[in-house]
């Protein structure tokens, strides 16, 4: 394989990343103001800037310093997916569509919500209700703008690979010549998660009980996402190793030409400050509870942790294909 | 549960991978109730067609070895007699070699009857 200058492709990648997690959010910040700039005069002397479940507005802003402080609002809502798409490594790394569209996503979903709610307030003293129709339609655009800001930054440059065999002092698994194998597996539902899914479920049917029907599905959303992250597909085999939620998503693939060293180990959920996907230093673990896990080291200096039972098996796998590649 | 593939043999990869299931089923890496993995996963772990994974989780839930459902996924059914199916390819190498050495049908039911005591 002719690699050609792998720091210019880091480094035009990087550019497009930038545009893609800062420009289009900036314009969708800029385009706000000018929007306001334009329809300021026809807007009442108390804007409403927020509703409540019923849709009747509770919250009123000045004229004048609405741009300031919706502008503000959009930075900082936007912000920390900014900075994740810039800064967190490890999470670009295995999910780069994701992490480079989040920004531009959700500065279009808070754009498109502004925008929504402040229209009907042209031309009006009486502050208009907002029906919840308004959400749906921001999460549309909201996908779109993500789309575009994911289309925008494009795939990263193809990794490094590999053709070093296995370290020598990792196990091998006896796989005789001319055959192949593959492990599947799950990661194992920790206690402590089962607990916590058990306290939030008792939770959620409590406060649903007392409220209305909306707050009962925003929670089934939130526990449909918390399963998402509870149990994780996992594999190992001739195609490189695979880990993908409960849904398919998220997903991690590693090939196995990206793949230096694999071991079988024990991680803690707390180094990495909990349960569930997380990625710290360039590393990502998807951890379902302390204890053994399999650990992969990438070319790019990476590292995947993933909770499983008996990870020597996968692990001594892995290092008799790394061998093979090698010798191939 | 680990499963191999001989890439160089005749006997076909949809075969393979049944032996597979059941093997991992007799040395305890799989139990009964347990979810096999999603067939589009082994297929990608594996590097073949999800075709040749679908076909055998069919010929397993044929032999009553899984069952399938939908929105449940493949799981090893519950009332599965894992001893029998230990058994069945010890009985399947015996059955190989009466034929090779030219024992007939009932003389190796004889054998087997006399062994019983």
């Amino acid at each position: 394989m002719v690699t050609t200058h792998p720091t210019n492709a880091d480094s035009k990648y990087k550019r497009r990343q930038l545009v893609a997690a800062a420009t289009i959010p900036a314009l969708l910040v800029g385009g706000l103001i000018i929007y306001l700039s334009f329809v300021n005069d026809r807007l009442p002397e108390q804007v409403a800037t927020h509703w409540d479940a019923n849709g009747t507005p509770d919250g009123f802003t000045s004229r004048s310093s609405l741009s300031l402080q919706l502008a503000a609002i959009m930075v900082a809502v936007t912000l920390p997916a900014t900075l994740i798409a810039l800064f967190a490594k490890g999470a670009t790394a295995f999910m780069p569509k994701v992490i480079n569209g989040l920004p531009a996503g959700v500065a279009g979903f808070v754009a498109s919500l502004l925008f929504l709610s402040i229209q009907p307030q042209l031309d009006t003293t009486t502050p208009p209700d907002l029906g919840l129709w308004v959400i749906p339609v921001a999460l549309v655009f909201a996908l779109v703008a993500g789309a575009v800001g994911a289309a925008v930054a494009g795939n990263p440059p193809a990794a490094p690979t590999s053709v070093a065999p296995a370290p020598a002092g990792a196990e091998r698994l006896d796989l005789p010549e001319g055959s192949t194998g593959a492990w599947v597996g799950r990661t194992p539902m920790g206690s402590a998660l089962v607990i916590s899914f058990a306290l939030s479920l008792i939770l959620g049917i409590v406060v649903s009980a007392l409220s209305s029907w909306w707050v009962l599905a925003i929670f089934a959303l939130s526990l449909l996402f918390v399963l998402s992250l509870s149990s994780f597909n996992v594999s190992a085999g001739p195609t490189g190793v695979r880990v993908s939620g409960m849904f398919g998503f998220p997903r991690i693939t590693i090939p196995l030409a990206e793949i230096t060293e694999v071991s079988a180990g024990s991680v803690r959920a707390l180094e990495y400050g909990g349960w569930g996907w997380r990625v710290k230093k360039g590393s990502t673990a998807v951890l379902t509870r302390s204890g053994p896990a399999l650990s992969i080291s990438r070319t790019d200096g990476a590292l995947l942790h993933v909770t499983i039972d008996n990870p020597e098996k996968p692990a001594a796998l892995l290092s008799t294909l790394l061998d093979r590649r090698a010798d191939a | 549960m680990i499963l191999t593939l001989d890439l160089a043999s005749d006997r076909p990869l949809f075969n393979q991978i049944v032996d597979g299931v059941k093997r991992s089923l007799v040395d305890g890496q799989l139990e009964a109730g347990e979810s096999l993995p999603p067939g589009r996963e082994l297929a990608a772990a594996l590097d073949v067609s999800l075709e040749t994974v679908q076909r055998a989780y069919r010929q397993l839930a044929d032999e009553g070895v899984v069952t399938s459902r939908v929105g449940r996924g493949t799981r090893v059914a519950e009332s599965i007699d894992i001893g029998a199916m230990e058994l069945s390819s010890s009985v399947d190498d015996l059955v190989e070699q009466a034929r090779a050495t030219g024992i007939s049908r009932e003389r190796l039911i004889e054998l087997i009857e006399s062994s019983y005591g």
